[in-house]
């Protein structure tokens, strides 16, 4: 295996609150080699979307980070300052970002937004820069003609390929995706997904792809990173871990999951994501989990399981005997006062 | 009332707007009391020992804030001014939000001929002069009370009756409007009931921004000299300042009535502000 | 685009028929009989019924209308009851200026009050932030006259560094004239007014494109532009601010109508013979044909921004579609 392109490396990230410190990222190390496909899963407030802000280096005023590493081919962006890291973005790190209708700019034109971004990097002509961005257009699948137009003039799956146009443009070898297709309908997402996917084999860049959406990381990525209360509670090469999920929550996950043509139904994991500020002792997911045990009080340790497969539970060796349990859904039906217990605090912090 | 005690408890629970409360709560509490606190009456003359006027005295433990050039107590004079400044910022206030309120409701709901006439009205009423248009009114039927009040609703309720339009157009849009409909509930019922409520935090936060406005043009009549002759308001007492020429060696006579309409009409905007972030959070600084 | 702007002029002008409609009116409603000022009572009736006619006073009060409205459509705006010149002469000069003391400075309020504003919301949050929105806030609580009264306090009274009020050193230009804009004594003059207005007309555009900023800030194409690795003054210039200006920018017509208007305050407090006064004296004396103009024309002015600044909606924003 080649050297990773980008690396996280034990990063821990909080967010200053009226209330107190809340820990949204906590010891998240994860790489990824180039033109690999990772993805990362979990619900709304797992901290998977302030993983992606803290690698672009974007997070608002009151994140910081508190410990750790994101090296990008080997550099440390945290330590090299936000010139440095600046002059990363876009140019190494890309990103398609989540709403495509909120994130043009809807007073400018979409030329001129690509453009930008390639004038930050390199010092193109005019003719080289207007070229380029035809070019992309031409590689996503828009018409080229339609580069002056505004963000308003395109539809909701047009204007999703003007963002990864945008986040091609200076050919980064690596892009993040955000959800990218949570605003559009089916058919339309798998259009998306495909031309993605073939841009990905022609371009070799490697992909970080973030959803609450197992299914597209099954169909999407070589690997899946499973997160939950801001820390990565499973990884492991992605055929690997669906076929022996190694935490509780990864089955959670995966029963939630609809499936074709199965007689069962997806079952949901019942209560909340846990209260950052104050999270509970131990495991965080022990409050939800139907096979906690006294022991899921103390920090579980990251177990491995196999060539690239870990999983952060106290009882992931038994695993194999608790999964057939998991599959019914009596075992996930929990007294919901219990489950919410440890977590009285509905804020979401994202 | 209920509305009313919402709004407070919401502005209650920003701290500026808890400050600008308590603030708003001691004038209005002068107000009430100015009449039996003030030590002297407002309009007497003070005479010293020797008999003569005591004119321009500067603050002292008799005079507070000292003395006018004709010798009157200019605390007294302050005590006395804070009534009509609520009197007259409270009525132009609700005037002009109960006009503009009804306006932008009607227009902005049943839009097409309706709107189109009453948008026309509007933009005359726009187009108006302020100030020039009060004093002209004023001119015409006589310096009073009333007819400042009247001047100033007739040219304020134009911006609050645009604001609620903008946002009927957009409520009239909405399913609950829609369900009200085909439950078969008539026009003014739906526009009474339905959308009324849901443009009422709006029309507060109007409220209080005619109510922040009607004090300073109030005291900018007064001291253009247009205001009731029968009432002494910080307008007045700036106009009398002003016109005795002197004012320059009595700052003491200048500075208090400016001071208290800052403050209060501060008070006004920041409960105005502390309401608008309550019911559009965005606008909160992190 | 082409259909809408004719649309909207010929709201426009019903709008400006209606109001020169109701103005003729309401003067004609005013107490006092506007020719007792002007003519002498030791007049005989008939040279007083000779004056009338002179005036179109003796004519029934329709035909007075058409009359008026004949004469509008000439730019004539009548006789000055008064000093029986022409209107607009006296008008002419007075406007001239109120626009040289209003229009600088509610340009220099605009612009220091959008850079401001936004930069203010840029450093949300801080102590030096809060501060400034509090002193924004008193500022435009105070009533603009005290603040000019204040100013002439200190600033002419105290310290002797501007004169107390008028145009020009009194009795310096016996006759108006363009020449008179052109000396340092008026710059001199100038000086405290704008300083004063500006100052006062500045907290307006200061808070609101604070506001504007700190939800635009928030958007995602403000947080995309950063990841685009655009530096921070792009992302603040380019972005944040640009798009704040919208609202902002359409308000600057109406509200150049209306500071026109309010000039009647700031002018009265530092004797600048502007509209504001002009507006003031006419009513004193009771020379309606003078203020009856001096409306008219800041109604003009209030409708055309009002106007204008649709127009400029639609040119900053893409998105607005006329229909």
């Amino acid at each position: 295996m080649s050297a990773p392109i980008l690396e996280i490396d034990g990063l821990d990230l909080g967010y200053a609150t009226r209330t107190g410190t809340a820990a949204a990222l906590r010891d998240v190390s994860l790489s990824v080699a180039p033109g690999e496909s990772v993805g990362i899963v979990g619900e709304s407030g797992c901290g998977k979307s302030t993983l992606l802000k803290a690698v672009m280096g974007v997070m608002p005023p009151n994140a910081a980070i508190e410990r750790g590493a994101i090296r990008f081919r080997g550099t440390d962006l945290v330590a090299a300052g936000p010139d440095a890291w600046r002059r990363v973005r876009w140019s190494g790190i890309a990103m398609i970002a989540q709403s495509a209708l909120n994130a043009l700019n809807p007073v400018k034109r979409v030329s001129a937004q690509i453009s930008e971004a390639i004038r930050a990097h390199a010092d193109w002509p005019r003719d080289k820069i207007r070229a380029r961005i035809q070019e992309l257009f031409q590689m996503v699948g828009v018409d080229p003609a339609r580069i002056d137009d505004f963000p308003h003039q395109f539809s909701g799956g047009m204007r999703q390929r003007v963002l990864i146009a945008m986040a091609l443009a200076l050919r980064p070898p690596v892009l993040l995706a955000d959800e990218p297709t949570t605003a559009l309908d089916v058919i339309v997402q798998d259009q998306i997904f495909r031309s993605l996917r073939q841009l990905q084999t022609e371009l070799g860049f490697a992909k970080l792809l973030v959803t609450h959406d197992l299914g597209l990381v099954i169909e999407n990525c070589e690997r899946i990173v499973v997160m939950y209360g801001g820390m990565i509670v499973e990884a492991g090469p992605t055929a690997q871990v669906i076929a022996a999920p190694a935490h509780p929550y990864t089955l959670g996950l995966y029963n939630a999951l609809p499936r074709l043509g199965a007689a069962v139904e997806p079952i949901s994991i019942p209560g909340r994501p846990p209260d950052l500020i104050a999270p509970p002792p131990g495991c965080r997911f022990a409050p939800r989990c139907p096979f906690a045990q006294d022991r899921c009080r103390t920090d579980p340790p990251m177990r491995v399981l196999g060539p690239g497969h870990h999983a952060r539970c106290h009882r992931s060796d038994e695993m194999d005997a608790l999964r057939p349990a998991a599959l019914r859904p009596e075992t996930w039906e929990r007294d919901d006062a219990l489950a919410n217990e440890s977590n009285p605090d509905t804020n979401e912090r994202t | 009332m209920r509305i009313l005690k919402s709004f407070i408890a919401a502005v209650w629970d920003v701290p500026s707007g808890r400050v600008a409360l308590v603030v708003l709560g001691v004038f209005a509490a002068l107000a009430i009391l100015g009449p039996w606190i003030a030590p002297f009456d407002p309009m007497a003359r003070t005479y010293g020992a020797d008999g003569r006027l005591v004119r321009l005295a500067g603050p002292s433990a008799d005079h507070w804030l000292g003395t006018t050039l004709m010798g009157r107590d200019i605390a007294s004079q302050m005590l006395y001014g804070a009534r009509p400044a609520f009197l007259v910022g409270g009525m132009t206030a609700i005037g002009t939000v109960l006009i503009g309120l009804n306006i932008g409701l009607i227009a902005g709901y049943f839009g097409g001929r309706v709107d189109a006439i009453l948008m026309r009205i509007t933009d005359i009423f726009l187009g108006l002069p302020f100030l020039p248009f009060i004093i002209v009114v004023l001119a015409m039927s006589g310096r009073s009370i009333w007819t400042i009040i009247f001047a100033m609703t007739i040219v304020m309720w134009r911006s609050t009756a645009r604001v609620i339009r903008a946002q009927v157009l957009s409520l009239r849009e909405m399913p609950f409007v829609a369900a009200a409909r085909t439950t078969g509930a008539s026009d003014w019922a739906i526009l009474y009931r339905e959308i009324a409520p849901n443009v009422l935090p709006l029309a507060l936060v109007s409220t209080a921004f005619a109510l922040a406005w009607a004090i300073i043009t109030e005291a900018s009549i007064g001291f253009l000299g247009f205001g009731d002759p029968n009432v002494i308001s910080w307008g007045s007492i700036l106009y009398d300042a002003y016109a005795s020429q002197v004012m320059y060696r009595a700052p003491w006579w200048v500075v208090p009535p400016g001071i208290a309409i800052m403050i209060l009409v501060s008070a006004v905007y920041f409960i105005g502000r502390a309401y608008e972030q309550v019911i559009n959070p965005r606008l909160r600084a992190i | 685009m082409g259909s809408y702007i004719l649309r909207r002029l010929f709201h426009m002008a019903i709008t400006l028929f209606a109001m020169i409609t109701l103005m003729f009116f309401l003067f004609r409603l005013l107490p006092g009989d506007p020719t007792a000022t002007v003519i002498s009572p030791a007049l005989d009736a008939d040279a007083r019924a000779a004056m009338q006619a002179r005036f179109g006073l003796d004519r029934p009060l329709i035909e007075q209308y058409f009359v008026y409205l004949g004469n509008l459509a000439r730019l004539d705006f009548g006789l000055s009851f008064r000093t029986s010149r022409p209107v607009w002469e006296l008008i002419e000069l007075r406007l001239v200026n109120t626009l040289l003391l209003i229009l600088p400075s509610m340009i220099a309020a605009y612009v220091i009050g959008a850079f401001g504003g936004a930069l203010m919301a840029w450093y949300r949050g801080g102590r030096a932030e809060g501060s400034l929105v509090l002193a924004a806030t008193a500022l435009q609580s105070a009533p603009v006259f005290w603040l000019g009264m204040l100013a002439i306090l200190v600033f002419s009274i105290w310290l002797n560094w501007f004169p107390t009020g008028h145009i020009v050193t009194p009795g310096r230009f016996p006759d108006p004239t363009w020449r008179m804009y052109l000396t340092l004594d008026f710059l001199h003059h100038l000086a405290l007014p704008f300083f004063v207005n500006t100052l006062y007309n500045l907290c307006f555009p200061l808070l609101l494109m604070r506001s504007t900023m700190l939800s635009t800030i928030g958007e995602d194409y403000v947080e995309l532009a950063r990841m685009k690795g655009l530096r921070e003054r792009q992302v603040l210039y380019g972005h944040a601010m640009r798009n704040s200006l919208l609202p902002l920018a359409t308000t600057l017509p109406m509200i150049l109508g209306w500071s026109v208007a309010g000039s009647v305050v700031i002018e009265t407090v530092f004797s600048w013979p502007g509209l504001g006064l002009l507006m003031i004296e006419g009513i004193t004396r009771s020379d309606y044909p003078v203020v009856q103009g001096a409306f008219l024309l800041i109604a003009v002015l209030t409708i055309v921004g009002t106007f204008v600044a649709d127009l400029l909606y639609g040119l900053l924003d893409p998105r607005i579609v006329y229909r």
